[in-house]
Parts: C-alpha cells; structure tokens; sequence
C-alpha cells in the first residue's frame, strides 16, 4: 500500500513539473511554431541553478568549509551530512533556498533562452531543433565531467527541500505546493496565449512573410517566445531538483524533451487544455513503464521484459507521435480561435445575428488552417 | 534518466601520450599528424552519412533526425552477417549497405510519405522524424537489453593493427585508408547518378521543382524510393566502417546526429559542399580537440562542442552554407 | 472527333468552387484562347482539367478517352502537356537537362533526337544556351525552355497558364508568334491562358469569355474581338458614348 501511495505522490508531482515543461514546450511549438527539441536544456539549466545555489547556501549556514581541492565546497562527501542537518532543522532556509531558486531560474532562462536561439531565430526550424538539442548535450557532457556547478559524476544530493523540516509529511506538502505552482503557470500561460500576443506568435507560425508586412518583428516575436518558454522550462527545472533532493548531470540526457512533444502532440499544440490532458497520460506512461515502479506494484512480468521495459517506453512515445501526426494532427483537444475580448465579442455577435451558417463558416475557417498546418 | 548505456569513447582523438617522444618525431607533430589521420577517417564517414541527409532533404523536404540510426543499423547489420552469421566481410558490407538501405525506404513508406500525401510541414516532418529515430533507436536497445546482451557493444574483428607507421610512430590502419576509399568511391558514383543517368537527373529534377516533376510525368514515388534507399545505404555503409575503427553500441549513429547536420548545414544542403565539409569537420574537430587537449588539458568528451562551435558560426556567419552549390546541380550557378 | 472535350466542369480549391459548370470543346489543330478579367477562373479552369486543381465534377474526354480521374501525371503519359505559369522549369538543370526531363517518357533515343531537333529549330536561341544553368535564363527564356520541356513528350495537346504574363510586350509578340509556329510546325492543338485578350483574340481560332467561373461568351476570335458588349464588360476597352 505504502509503495501505491508512493507511486501516486510521484506521478502527481512529474504531472505538475512536466505540465509546466509542455506548456512551455507548447508555446514555442504549438502557439509559435519553434521546434525547441533543447527543452532538456533549460530544465536542466533550472535544476543546476536550483542544486548549486541551494547546497551553497546550505553548506556556508553549516559553517561547513572543509571542502575537496578542485571542488565546489559543497562537493565533500561530509558536506551531505552537514546540508541535510540545516535542512532539517532551518525552515528559514529551506523556504529561502527555494524562492531565490525560482526567480533566479527564471531569470537565468528567459535570458539563456534568448541567447541560445538567436543565431537561429531568423531561420529555418530545423537549424534551431539540432542546435538546441545539440547544445543541450554539451551542456549536460560540461556538468558531467566538471564539478562545477553540480559535483560531475558523482552528483550532488541532500540539498535542502521547502518543506524538509516537515519530517515525512513534507513529501504531500511538495506534492501540493508543485500544483499550485503548476496551477499558477497554467492561468498565466492561458491568459498570455489567449492575448494579443498570443495571436502574434500565431501570426509568425502560420505565414511569417504576412506577419511581417501586418508589421510583426518576427525575431523579437520568436525570442519572446522562447524568452517565455525557457523561464518556464527553468522553473520546472527548480522543481524537479527540489523533488528529487539532488542533482545528477546524467538524468539531463535528451529524453525528457522527447516525452514533452509526446504530451504536446497527443494533447493538442496550441492548445493548453489538450497540453494538460497529453501531459497526464504521457506522465502515467512514464511513471508506471519503470521496472522498479512494476515490482513494487507487484506485477508480475518476465525478466527480459523488465530489462527492456524503459527502452520500450520510448519506442512508444515514437510511435504515439507518429500515429498522432497521421492520424490526428490537432491532437487530442484541436486548436480553437483566440480568447480574447474582442474575439469573444465578435463570435457572440456572429452567434445573435446569423446563427447557424456564420459560426458554420467560421469553423470551417479554423479546420481549414489546421489542414493547411497539419 | 533511467537505464541508460554509459558513451562508447567514440573517435576518441589522439591520447597519443608523450612516452612516444624518445622516437624520431617530436610527439606534438606525431600528433598533430595522427589527429589529421583520425580526421580524414572521421570526416569521410561524416561525409558519407551527412550526403544521404543532404539528398534525402533536397528531395523529400524531411530534415531526418532518423538518420543518425541507419548507420547504427547499418554497423549492426554488418556485425550480424560477418560475425554472427559468417558472411565475412564482403556478406557485412552488403547487409551494411542493403538493411539500412531498405529501413530508410521502409521508413519513408510508413511515415513520411503517408505524411507528404496529406499535405503536412516540413515542421510536422521534423516532429515525425525525432518519433522515427525514437522508435529505431530504442527498439535496438529493448532487443540488445532483454534478447541479445552481446549487442549492447559491438566490435567487428580488427584488421592487422597497423599497415604503416608514418615517422615510426604514427599507425595507419586499413581503415584510415578504407573510409576515404570509399567516401570517394561513393562521390564518384554518385556524381555520374547525377550527370549521367536519367534516374539521377530526374532525382535533381524532383528536388528542384518537385511540382513541375510530377506534371512532367517522372514518376516521384521512385524516385522517393531511390532517394531514401541511396541515404540509407551510405550511413550504414558509414557505421559499418566506423565498426571497424571502435567499438559501437545501439546509440552510436545518435552521437553522430549533429556532425551529421553540422555537415549538411555548412555545406548548404548542396550536394559538393556537404561531402566536402564532412570532411573539414573530421580533420577541423581531432586536430582541434588534439590542440585543446594539449594546451589546456580539455577533456576529449568535449569534441561535440566543436561541431557546436562550427555550426553556431555557419548559421551566424552564412546561413545558407559556407560551402555553397546549386542545390545538387554540381556546380555553381552562374 | 474533338481532341479534348470538357464538359460541365465544376472546379476549385479545397472546398471552394471557382468554375460553375464550363464546357468546352477543342478540334485538330486549333488554337483556343480563354479570355476574360482577373478572377473569372480561366486559369483554375486549365489546372481543374489537368487535374492540378480540384475537381468536384464533370467530364474530360481526351481523344475519345475519359480521363477524368487521372491525375495529371497520368495524363502526360496519356499525350496531354501542361505548361504552368510559374515555377515551370527546372531552376538547378541545365536546358538540356530540362529537356530530356520533357522527355522523361520516352524510351527511344532516336525519338528523343527527333524530337530535339524540332525544339531547337523552333527554339533555336535554346540550343546556344544548352549549357546554362536553367535557373540563369531571362524570362522570356524562361517562358521558351518551359514550352520546348513540354514539346518534348510528343504531346498530343498542350494547356498553356499566361506564358507571356510578366514579359515585356516586344517579347511577348514573340512568344506568341512562336505558338502558332508550334502549331504549324508540330501539329500540336493549344488550350491557352492569356490575360491580354486582345493579342489572345487575333491570334487564337476560336475562344471562350469566362467571367465568374462560367462561360459568358465563344466564337472565333476576331467575332468576339468586334462585339462592343463583351469588349467594354471584359476587355476594359471605352467605347465612345457609351
């Protein structure tokens, strides 16, 4: 039973990191039409930021200062005893630690997201979705052989979480208060999309040549875009580092980006309700497609499977996204027109005056441009 | 993340270490002279790989993230019909060229032509191929994982270490000469496919008006077919190669993807520019690892990072390649 | 027997009707103009028949054949040729390149030379340029290249989309001098889009006025060329008084 609650409390937690992921992955692929294929990138960057600054801090409150020569202070082996004792016992730095991580992350990424794209935002996509990934890659190999920020190979743990000093009741309070932020990331994204910006970066997706002439400056719309989405992916990042309570430049490998197209093209690009549905069952694919998840659940399943079981995870989120581009394009939850007042304004005055045959039309005209984008 | 198979030391550049100085040459030239051997080696494979992307995208508009998997493929289909099967050589580079061939066609049959003929983007084909190379490269790993333990490294039986050592101490094996050997021989053909047969011309025809191609009545579904089999063949040709020189492993063709495009990118996506930009990024990537390696002890893990480096400077520097010919017109236009 | 007959054509994109019901007919040896303002549907007219465009119904009848459902690379194996008004060459072949790609169905090679001779002596310009990079032609050679590419297949019938639009008038006499040359010397019909109506007019057998997708007026050029009514509507030619 412990192990079911366990499982629980994990999927709900990755469901409200990933949401934030593919909702950011979501504004640049589906409202914009960035393929960001370095999602992992700015993830990772937020999960750095989060574990360094954090163990840092942690480590000058314990007035631990016995560190190994080439290594960050917080990089000895006795440093892990030394955080986890403030953790426990400082609810000041526990809730400090993870505020300043926030904004900082978000800061660091929005910035970060800017300058990583900019050779690539006044180009094709594809120029973006290698260089990205690729630089996503040399960013976790630097992490890994370095010990800087995040101790290399051997990983940095123990850092302090918000809720340590709780005990084992702080697991459920984490659960909680990623759901409030992931909340909160869904109501802002909402808001944004269903904005005049919102329409701009779905000008610049559908036809950048008339974007430009409606005078749209496409780079900064492209940069806005991906200044929005890596601060968000930073966030998540934060999150995942302050759940997992450590920081392992190994985990960053490109995989996570894979699963967030997976959830944005199931759910539905350009549409954040159908992101929130593709994110639930991707995470619930993921969570439970997990030898050690399957023993503990007590499903019993040959060995040979349970060695291969994560491999052919992805070989489904391939087929997911391939059978998706065929057969449903739209994604689960299809792309709807804006909502903005005006919008809103105008389709309740089509609906009033010419009930059937205009809003007919109008719907028409929107499956049109998804034909035309599919 | 979860169970991942830890980095083959791929094209490791010369740890050529300084126990070789008492010898004639001084061991920085010895080095400098084998990083140039390594890349020229490098760079063919690079070459070989990078043109079928170049072809396939010219022709199909798929900018495949696949690619990189035909020559992990073609690498284990050679292992399985000379080693496993006893084919010899000769049987492993026929399956080299032929499985991967057919996989990329397969590929194209069940994923992007289906796309195509419903009017998707070429961003849809971009989403599509990352689903591709998914499914190839994990379906690898789940066989190698739970069937086969022996797959999850291969190592084709070496040829005799050295056939020549340059000032004594540099080895030349058979393989720094097979790979240029047959990056050449495969430019050569491909360059009389494309001036001298009315299928090559009809292949650049397609990729240069593929609407007009089809009034014209050349049949585009062949072509298609002839295009991806060529791509395919040629990376599995590459990984076959590759085999030889150092161990491979179900994600090797995966750390090859952005030299892969770095190529193709530099070399404007023209047929010319990218062989010859394959092979720059080979030499320009060991000798300036090598250099790094030296001066500042910068670990080899790093070698990405120059392809990186390159391929940030092509896209700030010249956009549409450094390298740059006609399309696969073979020549500038005038 | 007529060449091509079309009958009650209904056409557009996706799903959006352009042509309401045309029928048109083309004999041995005729050069037939659809004229009419911007917007009528001449062009969606050709592509619909040629099946670039789509076709929600009606017939085509192609030397007695229907070939309604074939799409258009079937019906340039079946002799029919289509020049489009844009993009209609090869940019990154050379011309002779281009040429045998016109040529793509036939498998004789003495054809091929047969066929090479009588582009190059209609074209004779084209021979010089051989060599060139299609792409760095002018637009009147352009125009020329796109005509002997698809000469080349032996066609029984040739649609041509605006071959002189975008050229200057000097050239575009030329060209249209060349057509009846093709005529002449090839024995090839024409269905030709021209947006010129005049030029189109006095150089064309028979012709049909389109305005709004349907057919408003057909007759012989010079007939139509005299009607006062369809010159002010259609031509944008002023009358005195009127």
């Amino acid at each position: 039973m412990a192990e079911v609650a366990g499982f629980v409390l994990n999927v709900l937690t990755f469901y409200g990191i990933y949401l934030i992921l593919a909702l950011s992955f979501n504004i640049e692929y589906g409202f914009a039409g960035l393929p960001n294929f370095g999602k992992v990138l700015f993830y990772s960057i937020g999960a750095y930021l989060a574990g360094s600054m954090s163990a840092w801090i942690a480590v000058t409150v314990a007035g631990f200062a016995e560190g190994e020569p080439g290594k960050p202070v917080y990089c000895a082996g006795p440093a892990y005893t030394a955080m986890t004792e403030v953790a426990k016992t400082s609810v000041l730095v526990d809730i400090g630690v993870f505020m300043l991580s926030l904004v900082v992350a978000l800061i660091v990424g929005a910035v970060v997201g800017v300058i990583s794209s900019y050779p690539t935002l006044r180009l094709r996509g594809d120029f973006l979705a290698i260089s990205l990934l690729a630089l996503g890659e040399i960013v976790r190999i630097a992490a890994y052989t370095e010990y800087w920020p995040v101790c290399g190979y051997d990983g940095l743990s123990g850092i302090p979480t918000p809720f340590a000093w709780m005990g084992d009741a702080g697991k459920y309070a984490y659960t909680a208060l990623v759901w409030v932020i992931a909340g909160g990331v869904y109501f802002t994204v909402q808001r944004m999309t269903n904005s005049p910006w919102g329409r701009a970066l779905k000008s610049v997706r559908d036809d950048e040549l008339a974007a430009e002439v409606y005078g749209k400056n496409i780079a900064r719309v492209k940069a806005q875009a991906m200044a929005v989405g890596s601060a968000l992916a930073a966030l998540a990042g934060v999150l995942y580092a302050f759940h997992v309570g450590g920081v392992f430049a190994a985990d960053f490998i490109p995989l996570p980006t894979f699963l967030v197209i997976a959830m944005v093209m199931l759910g539905g690009p350009a549409n954040n309700k159908g992101v929130v549905l593709g994110t639930g069952v991707i995470v619930l694919i993921d969570q439970l497609l997990n030898a050690s998840v399957l023993n503990a659940l007590g499903i019993p399943l040959p060995q040979g499977f349970l060695n291969a079981v994560t491999y052919l995870k992805y070989v489904l989120m391939g087929v997911i996204i391939i059978l998706i581009l065929m057969f449903r394009p739209q994604g689960l939850i299809p792309e709807k027109p804006l909502d903005t007042p005006i919008v809103r304004r105008a389709s309740e005055l089509v609906s009033t005056h010419m009930p059937t045959q205009q809003t007919q039309a109008a719907k028409e005209n929107t499956s049109d441009r998804q034909d035309k984008r599919s | 993340m979860r169970g991942r198979i830890s980095r083959s030391s791929s094209w490791e550049s010369s740890t050529l270490a300084r126990e070789v100085s008492t010898v004639e040459l001084p061991w920085y030239i010895a080095g400098i002279i084998r990083a140039i051997l390594d890349g020229i080696l490098m760079g063919s494979l690079f070459a070989l790989m990078a043109v079928g992307l170049t072809i396939v995208y010219r022709v199909t508009q798929v900018a495949n993230f696949a690619h990189a998997e035909y020559v992990t493929y073609g690498a284990y289909a050679a292992y399985v019909f000379a080693v496993t099967l006893e084919f010899g050589m000769i049987g492993g580079a026929v399956a080299a060229l032929v499985i991967p061939g057919i996989l990329a066609v397969v590929n194209d049959e069940l994923v992007f032509k289906p796309l195509w003929r419903r009017g998707s983007t070429p961003l849809h084909f971009l989403v599509a191929s990352i689903g591709s190379g998914l499914i190839l490269r994990y379906s690898l790993l789940a066989f190698a994982a739970s069937v086969a333990t022996e797959f999850l490294k291969i190592r084709l039986p070496v040829f005799p270490k050295a056939i020549y050592q340059i000032g004594g101490i540099v080895p030349v094996t058979y393989v720094h000469l097979l790979a240029p050997a047959v990056g050449v021989a495969a430019t050569v053909l491909l360059h009389l496919l494309f001036t001298r047969t009315k299928l090559g011309k009809a292949m650049r025809a397609t990729a240069s008006n593929p609407t007009l191609a089809r009034i014209t009545g050349i049949n585009i579904f062949l072509i298609r077919r002839v295009t991806w089999f060529i791509g395919g063949a040629l990376a599995g040709i590459a990984g076959y190669i590759y085999a030889y020189y150092t161990p491979a492993n179900p994600e090797t063709g995966w750390f090859f993807l952005l030299w892969i495009f770095a190529a193709a990118i530099m070399g404007g996506f023209t047929f010319y520019g990218t062989i010859i930009s394959g092979i720059l990024l080979g030499i320009i990537g060991n000798v300036t690892m090598f250099i790094a390696n030296q001066t500042v002890g910068l670990s080899t893990s790093y070698q990405p990072a120059i392809a990186l480096v390159v391929l940030v400077a092509v896209l700030l520097w010249r956009p549409e390649g450094v390298i740059r010919l006609q399309s696969l017109s073979l020549r500038t236009r005038a | 027997m007529p060449v091509l007959e079309a009958r009650d054509i209904v056409g557009g994109y996706r799903d959006s009707v352009v042509i309401h019901g045309v029928t048109i007919t083309l004999g041995d040896g005729e050069i037939v103009a659809l004229v009419g303002p911007n917007g009528s549907g001449k062009s969606t007219l050709i592509k619909t028949i040629y099946g670039v465009a789509r076709l929600f119904s009606g017939k085509v009848i192609f030397l007695g054949r229907d070939v309604t459902a074939l799409p258009p690379e079937q019906k340039t194996r079946e002799g029919m040729s289509f020049v489009p008004q844009t993009d209609n060459i090869f940019p990154d072949l050379t011309v002779m390149e281009n040429l045998e790609m016109g040529a793509y169905l036939l498998d004789d090679p003495g054809k091929f030379k047969e066929r090479l001779e009588l582009v190059f002596s209609i074209f004779p310009d084209l021979e010089r340029f051989r060599d060139r990079l299609a792409g760095s032609l002018s637009g009147g050679q352009r125009q020329m290249l796109a005509m002997a590419r698809a000469l080349m297949s032996e066609p029984k019938l040739m649609f041509l989309d605006e071959p002189t639009a975008g050229l200057a008038p000097k050239i575009a006499m030329e060209l249209l001098r060349v057509l009846l040359k093709i005529r002449d010397e090839a024995k090839i019909p024409m269905l030709l889009v021209e947006q010129h109506a005049k030029r189109a007019l006095e150089m064309s057998d028979r012709a049909y006025v389109l305005a709004g997708g349907r057919v408003v007026a057909e007759g012989k050029g010079r007939d139509i060329l005299e009607r006062e009514d369809l010159q002010e509507l259609f031509l944008g030619v002023k009358h005195a008084g009127a």
